[in-house]
């Protein structure tokens, strides 16, 4: 019976864990978009948005996103510590979870990217000052996003 | 001729009165990654598949075998 006390409770840690990570993934992904992305977009006058408006934004976001990637690394430090749950945590279903995310965060990026550039086509004056910052939130956010919400079965 | 993977895992595992925690816990992995081997919606690696049987005690052939579709 105590042997089946401590797996469930192991696997209730390991499964805090893995909740834990997914919302702080959020949180540092919507965090960068809003830091980066705002950059981009306080080049321009995009949704009638002052530009002022937008430094806001970058100025309030970069802190969450600075202080959620700090607690993701906490949680890997804290999981190194502790390798019976780390190994619940981390196993080889959930690396091939991340493995196809950065493939979907890669298809994201290119797929943007090509969309920048077939609108230069119809636009030639496209200020890549704009465009840059949005693509690489994109595909650095990615990632995050296809891992949280297409990883459930 | 198409084949698909099936498994005994969970016969193996309730025959030796084990929840999923257990078997996740011994075989080092999560609870889902039991579960969703059971459930035939993800395929183990030989690794786990003979972590799996080692652990159950039962050779990996009887724990997967192929299935004509």
């Amino acid at each position: 019976m105590g042997c089946v006390m401590d797996s469930e409770q192991l696997a209730r840690r390991a499964e805090k864990h893995v909740a834990l990570r997914k919302g702080l993934m959020i949180v540092n992904a919507l965090a960068y978009i809003g830091w980066i992305g705002s950059q981009g977009l306080a080049q321009s006058d995009a949704f009638g948005v002052p530009p002022s408006t937008w430094e806001i934004v970058r100025h309030l976001a970069m802190p969450v996103w600075a202080v959620s990637l700090l607690l993701i690394l906490a949680q890997y430090a804290m999981l190194k510590r502790n390798r019976a749950v780390a190994v619940l945590v981390d196993d080889e279903r959930s690396k091939e979870k991340t493995a196809l995310a950065f493939q979907g965060g890669y298809w994201v990026l290119l797929v943007a990217v090509a969309s920048v550039y077939a609108a230069t086509f119809f636009e030639p004056d496209l200020d890549m000052r704009t465009f840059m910052p949005l693509l690489l939130a994109a595909g650095v956010a990615a990632p995050a996003f296809t891992v949280t919400f297409f990883g459930k079965d | 001729m198409a084949e698909r993977l099936r498994n005994r895992l969970k016969d193996y595992r309730t025959a030796r009165s084990l929840t999923q925690a257990d078997l996740a816990v011994m075989a080092q992995v999560s609870r889902k990654t039991i579960n969703t081997i059971e459930n035939e919606v993800f395929v183990p690696s030989t690794t786990l598949a003979l972590k799996l049987a080692q652990v159950l005690g039962v050779r990996v052939e009887d724990l997967f075998y192929l299935e004509a579709l």
